[in-house]
């Protein structure tokens, strides 16, 4: 092997002020998406395998936005993404666990493709760094709801699912 | 008549024999020059250390070197002919995540050409040297009792560290499209993890993280918040005389394999 010496690339960058909103549209679609697996929670017709799977994809939004919410300090909203939630709330309280599992499977797809179209958008590494991380595991999280509902491999490897605009709509 | 006293006498001597050790350090007439014979005080610069550039094109060259580790790993999976019985269903995931694989190259390289560089179009050569002809030595040694549980977790093991490559590069990648280039193909990665984990522990149960009776981290589909980086460690193959299996922890490319321009396929 030919020894040579090497030169990386910079090290991390902090957000922009142009990253900033674009930082705070994800922290809001994850704030919704967490409030969305809380009504569904509630859910006295969920079925205990759901409620575990639930419980953890639950914290896992609402460790996303936390950590979202820390790289842009006074800047990161309050609230949610209302579009993001009303669109899926009323899944949330159905009864039927196959098309409950679909609906957040919609609701997973849709955050991987936000978070997509965001890194296109971020200047600063550190958010890009972040988003990164946040979106490998929200694809796990559609896989996974689609093979326990068994459905075909298509439903678990393939996202077809419009990402949110900055404000707030779908695109 | 000069009188030399002892004191005179040693300044002299001193002064003879620094003259004489210069002389023997210098030049001397008659005496052929030779790199081979060194002159006291007399060194050759050092040779110095190519630099190479860690730019995207290395990057993306070492991103698509690893799909085709996974293309060639899920070859030889596919020929050993263990996707039979109550297995047989897992040999559609695994051509069908072989195929991912070729897109996901195709596209990288697409990228690498892009960025000005030279498509790379083979396996890994360090990452098959170290982590997957070991494995696959240990997989198909004559006495293992599980090849088929094994390969899904070679499978498994690649896969999260080709998603965890993607996601590795995010930050020193100099353009945000390639950013999410990167983890578009990366995040698919994800999936086929996930999918291959609810192949070894199905259900709820095989989501969250869980350990074994002794306490031994076990496969799961989503096992953290965020997605990690750390090294996948992997045990297979038959149980040695010792109560010991073949251990080896996969990690993300890095200085030693690189694909770096002067890189080529065998």
């Amino acid at each position: 092997m030919t020894r040579t010496s090497r030169t990386l690339p910079a090290a991390n960058t902090r957000p922009t002020p142009a990253d900033e909103p674009v930082i705070a549209a994800a922290v809001l679609a994850e704030r919704a998406v967490t409030d969305l697996y809380e009504t569904l929670l509630s859910n006295g017709a969920l079925s205990n395998d759901m409620r575990q799977v639930a419980g953890l994809f639950r914290d896992h939004h609402r460790a996303a936005t936390d950590v979202l919410k820390a790289l842009i300090g006074t800047a990161a909203p309050r609230g949610r993404n209302d579009f993001v939630y009303d669109s899926y709330s009323a899944a949330m309280k159905g009864t039927n666990m196959s098309s409950i599992s679909g609906a957040l499977r919609g609701i997973e797809n849709t955050l991987v493709a936000t978070h997509l179209s965001l890194l296109e958008k971020l200047e600063g590494t550190m958010g890009a760094n972040k988003i990164a991380a946040i979106l490998t595991v929200e694809a796990r999280h559609a896989a996974v709801l689609a093979t326990l509902d068994g459905a075909p491999l298509d439903a678990a490897l393939v996202n077809d699912a419009a990402p949110l605009t900055l404000d707030g709509a779908t695109s | 008549m000069n009188r030399i006293n002892r004191r005179q006498m040693l300044g002299l001597s001193g002064a003879g024999a620094l003259a004489a050790f210069l002389a023997a350090c210098g030049k001397q007439a008659g005496v052929t020059e030779s790199a081979n014979i060194r002159a006291l005080g007399v060194t050759e610069d050092l040779p110095g250390l190519p630099n190479e550039v860690i730019d995207d094109v290395v990057l993306l060259r070492t991103a698509a070197s690893l799909e085709y580790t996974a293309i060639d790993a899920y070859e030889a999976a596919l020929n050993l002919g263990v996707f039979t019985g109550a297995a047989a269903a897992l040999r559609s995931v695994a051509s069908r995540m072989r195929d991912d694989h070729r897109g996901h190259a195709d596209a990288v390289n697409g990228l690498v050409v892009a960025a000005g560089g030279k498509a790379f179009t083979c396996a890994n050569p360090r990452f098959n040297e170290v982590y997957l002809a070991p494995a696959l030595a240990a997989i198909t040694a004559a006495d293992n009792a599980d090849v088929a549980g094994d390969v899904l977790a070679l499978a498994h093991g690649l896969e999260t560290v080709a998603a965890q490559t993607y996601q590795s590069v995010v930050g020193l990648l100099s353009t945000p499209a390639l950013r999410r280039a990167a983890m578009t193909i990366g995040q698919e990665e994800s999936r086929h993890a996930a999918v291959l984990a609810q192949a070894i522990k199905p259900g709820a149960a095989g989501v969250g993280p869980s350990v074994d009776a002794d306490g031994r981290a076990l496969i799961a589909a989503v096992p953290s918040a965020f997605g990690e980086l750390t090294a996948v460690p992997l045990t297979l193959g038959p149980v040695r005389a010792d109560g010991s299996r073949f251990q080896v922890s996969l990690e993300t490319p890095s200085l030693n394999s690189f694909i770096y321009p002067n890189v080529t396929c065998a």
